[in-house]
């Protein structure tokens, strides 16, 4: 019987089981790439990792980028409208404080300059209109008129707005219609002035008086005359405020939309002042021709 | 096996190679253009959400809504609408993070295969296209799409993204967000919309114009089932409740508004003046409330008076086509039209038609100077008449040939309609018949100054220059200031300026703007209602008297206007209520002459587009007359001598004359007439130029 050396066989056993087995240990490197790759495909696909990363990413550049495209167009000329209509209310805010601040008559022109128009409520325009010397009141509206469309219920609030031929005031209803209106003139201005603020110096001052200075005592008397007729009376605060002596009376040449203006020339203790009223025509040249009768009466008596 | 490994080994390399170097890149690119892309807000409906300016019609009703986005909150849209949009657009919406993968791949296969599939962008690229991107279709483009989508799914919930793509999306032509989708074709509000009108509105986006339920509803019909399948189909419907709402075949949508385009020449001349006013940004983006003055109903029947009018001129043009359905180049063989309408008492513009349809010509002729005025401007001239040279409707007026010389031009030899004339007649009766030679005849007296200061008086504004032919109608007065003219002379003298804003205000209701309706008198009414006279007289006897065969049997002024060789055709005229003036002709300014048919004047132009929309108008309404100033009276003149007679009779005509008028008195034998011939000795005057 053939022997062989045990050892021997052994390691031949063992060489040939090596030689017919796989050898794994170069597929491990594959495997894990394989095994990578795989996971990789599955987390991106299961958790999306990279989209997160990206979408962190463009969150943390968010604040450096530019605010472009349709959105941010629309947005821009939103903010942009938004600001524009913030001016436009910002100045109807101040038209309203200006209404608010509209006090006083002879404001009204810087007032209109400034905004164009304001309005005011009924309330407001009554006691403006109170404040208004009797004899301008008219050029606004006809006390009567103002009582039927106060009395007619739809008044609702007063326009004044600059148009070119001066400031137009509107009464208007709910429905804006005018149920009246008026144009105040440079004139009407004038002599708001004019009542209000007298001027330093004599009736001899200004050529319009000129040839049509009376004394004191024949204006009285020729007033007197005059009011029987035509209802004619001076505005009460105004004589109350009056500050002085009434020295002599003019009455003006000129003629300006159908008001001649009456000159006062009052005396305060030695120095001397002028006030204007303007009254209708009519009335001034027959209080004109009044007093030149009986200034003439008097020299011709004399 | 060694070289299989090798092979494997080196292919997953390159994989893994692959896509590192990838990451790499996307890192990489992303940081280099990502300084391009635009940024996101931090709160998303920042953008969607734009106040509209809402435009209003006098009785309230809302005309148009400019530039505005209602935004919604999530809660305030339907479940069943947000279903639909998934269903419709992206069913792995609340799975993925703004990029769905699969869907992507597939799409790209698609393309390379050449086979048409569903487009692989998610609700949330679709909202950053449609938030800062363009339309073009470029591989960046879709790139930087997707990496605004990455970052909007960071920084917001998923139901804020929906809900700001709800908002943003549009579902028709000036239809944009969920809930005026849900008011526009339903009439309700997006948390109301059940689940089949959540279907139909959910398929509009992918094609607003494809889909459009109203021009296609069949194909809106298809989407929509198909939609509902979906909604079956990832259980947001039953089958059941699927199966119902497939099998009613109608789409429950509301009526589209009868009126289509109509009043958009009136809205044109609206958002000309807003945006004079105010600029083009706080007319689209600031949220105005704007009332204006017209009325929905009469500018409904201005369209039709003019289409209708038109249309039969087309047939005595021989023109077979519809005007709606010429060619481009067909069009200006077509004669256009336009009306205006002003509210006598107030001077509202009540409807403006600036042509026969907007949609193929949004020139606004109602606004435009251009055209000659033919004799239609002659009762301004009648009135100066009047006023200046103290003539009344009974003043004798000679119809004889006349040359007005003027230094340095051509002599002005007007002519009459016809060429003939008649000698003496009273004025009322050159009025109605419209006497060319009897107005150069008062233009020649009065001067062209003076008619324009009348004009100016009557409410027109624009510059006149001063020559004889304004008597015939040459100036170039606006069509809306002629209404307003007419008007006027219809409230006696009451000047009223027309208006088409009523009032401005803000989006919290602050007042911006207002119209104060103030009628200026500016004229004696006894003096105008001696034009007043005149101008019924044109309707019920002189060349107006067509007005009658429309249906029309209202107390009217009126006044035809024909200029040189039938360019023109005018017609202007008032009721007591309303004033309106109307024109035909061509816009390349040729000539109306039809040989053969009729030439086309102002009683066969002007005149049939006015009464047909007068007849309407004032369609139920009691007959009111004008109102007869105290200081007038009427009485009987022979119609060539203006002698008085006591009773009606042949040649014998009605006048409104200032009470206590002499008028001559004698035998009523007609006196004999000067020329029927317009070569005899012409009555020359020199004139100034």
């Amino acid at each position: 019987m053939a022997t062989f050396p045990l050892n021997n066989e052994r390691n031949l056993v063992k060489r040939a089981s090596r030689f017919a087995e796989v050898d794994r240990s170069g597929w491990k490197l594959p495997a894990f790439l394989l095994l990578v790759s795989f996971l990789v495909v599955i987390v991106e696909f299961v958790w999306s990792p990279i989209e997160f990363a990206l979408g962190n990413y463009m969150s943390w550049t968010n604040g450096v980028r530019p605010a472009v495209g349709t959105g941010w167009e629309l947005d821009q000329e939103q903010a942009e409208a938004d600001r524009e209509l913030g001016q436009l209310v910002e100045e109807v805010d101040q038209r309203q404080y200006a209404a608010a601040s509209f006090t006083d008559w002879e404001k009204l022109p810087d007032l209109i300059r400034q905004h164009g128009a304001l309005s005011i409520s009924t309330g407001r325009f009554l006691e403006l209109y109170a404040a208004l010397p009797s004899f301008m009141r008219h050029v606004i509206i006809d006390p009567v008129d103002l009582l039927r469309i106060r009395s007619e219920g739809r008044w609702q609030r007063v326009i004044f707005r600059n148009e070119h031929i001066g400031i137009r005031v509107y009464f208007v209803n709910q429905q804006n219609f005018a149920l009246s209106s008026a144009t105040l003139g440079q004139l009407f201005f004038e002599q708001l002035s004019d009542y209000h603020a007298p001027v330093p110096g004599s009736l001899d001052d200004n050529t319009t008086y000129m040839g049509r200075v009376f004394a004191a005592d024949v204006f009285f008397t020729a007033i007197r005359e005059i009011r029987s007729r035509n209802q004619f009376s001076l505005p009460g605060d105004w004589v109350a405020n009056l500050d002085g002596r009434l020295s002599r009376v003019g009455v003006s040449k000129e003629v300006v939309e159908g008001k001649r203006a009456l000159g006062f020339e009052v005396d305060q203790a030695g120095s001397l002042k002028t006030y204007t009223i303007w009254i209708d025509d009519q009335v001034a040249s027959e209080l004109f021709s009044g007093m030149m009768d009986l200034s003439l009466f008097q020299e011709g008596g004399r | 096996m060694n070289n299989l490994r090798s092979w494997i080994t080196a292919l997953l390399w390159i994989a893994t190679g692959c896509v590192t170097l990838g990451l790499a890149t996307i890192f990489i690119t992303v940081s280099m253009i990502s300084g391009d892309i635009p940024k996101v807000p931090t709160r998303l409906e920042q953008l969607t959400a734009v106040t509209p300016t809402q435009i209003y019609a006098s009785d309230g009703s809302l005309l148009v809504q400019l530039g505005g986005r209602k935004a919604v909150p999530p809660d305030r849209i339907s479940p069943h609408f947000f279903n639909a949009v998934i269903s419709a657009e992206d069913d792995a919406f609340f799975k993925h993070p703004g990029i769905d993968k699969p869907a992507l791949v597939k799409a790209v296969a698609g393309v390379l295969l050449g086979q048409r599939s569903r487009g692989g962008s998610t609700i949330t690229q679709q909202l950053a296209k449609n938030l800062f991107f363009s339309f073009e279709k470029t591989i960046t483009r879709k790139f930087r799409e997707m990496l605004v989508a990455l970052e909007i799914e960071n920084e917001f919930e998923k139901n804020e993204i929906l809900a700001a793509y709800c908002n943003w999306i549009p579902y028709g032509p000036r239809i944009d967000g969920v809930e005026e989708a849900a008011k526009h074709y339903f009439g309700t509000h997006a948390a109301d919309l059940t689940p089949t009108q959540s279907a139909l509105l959910a398929g509009l986006p992918n094609g607003p114009s494809r889909y459009n339920p109203y021009r296609h509803p069949d194909r809106a019909l298809t989407r929509r089932n198909w939609i509902i399948s979906r909604m079956a189909k990832l259980g947001y419907i039953t089958q059941h409740e699927a199966d119902a709402a497939v099998a009613d075949t109608l789409l429950h949508i509301q009526p589209q508004s009868s009126t289509g385009n109509r009043g958009s020449y009136f809205l044109d001349a609206v958002l000309d003046q807003l945006e004079e006013t105010y600029g083009d940004n706080v007319v689209y983006h600031g949220g105005l409330k704007v009332y204006t003055t017209v009325d929905p109903l009469l500018q409904g029947y201005a369209e039709d008076a003019v289409r209708q009018a038109l249309s039969d001129l087309d047939q005595r043009f021989g023109l077979e086509t519809e005007y709606s359905k010429a060619s481009s180049e067909e069009l200006s063989e077509y004669p256009q039209g336009l009306l205006v309408a002003v509210e006598t008492a107030t001077g509202a513009v009540k409807a403006i038609v600036g042509g026969r349809d907007w949609q193929r010509s949004q020139f606004n002729r109602a606004l435009s100077p251009m055209r000659n005025k033919g004799s239609s401007l002659k009762p301004s001239l009648y009135l100066t008449a009047i006023e200046k040279l103290h003539y009344t409707p009974a003043t004798v007026v000679v119809d004889s040939a006349i040359t007005i010389k003027i230094p340095g031009a051509a002599d002005w030899k007007p002519r009459n309609f016809g060429g003939k004339h008649q000698g003496p007649l009273i004025l009322k009766s050159a009025l109605e018949q419209s006497i060319n030679t009897v107005a150069a005849s008062l233009i020649y007296k009065v001067k062209p100054e003076g008619m324009i200061k009348t004009l100016h008086r009557l409410g027109v504004k624009t510059e006149i220059e001063p020559h004889y032919a304004i008597a015939l109608g040459t100036a170039p007065v606006l069509p809306v200031e002629m209404a307003g003219m007419v008007a006027s002379i219809a409230n006696l003298g009451e000047v009223v300026e027309p208006f088409i804003i009523r009032r401005v205000e803000d989006n919290r209701g602050i007042v911006l703007e207002e119209h104060f309706v103030s009628a200026t008198t500016k004229f004696n009414p006894e003096t105008v209602y001696m034009l007043v006279d005149m101008m019924k007289g044109v309707v019920e006897e002189g060349t107006g008297i067509g007005v009658r065969r429309y249906g029309f049997n209202h107390p009217a002024i009126g006044k035809t206007g024909t200029t040189n060789d039938y360019r023109d055709s005018w017609f202007l005229g008032a009721t007591p209520r309303l004033a309106a003036c109307a024109w035909v002709g061509f816009d390349d300014n040729r000539s109306m002459r039809i040989p053969g048919v009729g030439n086309i004047t102002g009683a066969s132009g002007g005149l049939p587009v006015w009464a047909r929309f007068m007849a309407r108008a004032t369609e139920g309404e009691p007959p009111r007359d004008f109102d007869v100033p105290e200081g007038i009276e009427f009485r009987y003149v022979h119609e060539r001598t203006g002698i008085e007679t006591h009773a009606p009779g042949d040649s014998v005509m009605k006048v409104a004359v200032p009470i206590g008028t002499e008028l001559p008195q004698g035998s009523l034998q007609p006196l004999p007439t000067d020329s029927t011939d317009a070569t005899r000795q012409p009555n020359v005057v020199r004139g100034a130029r």
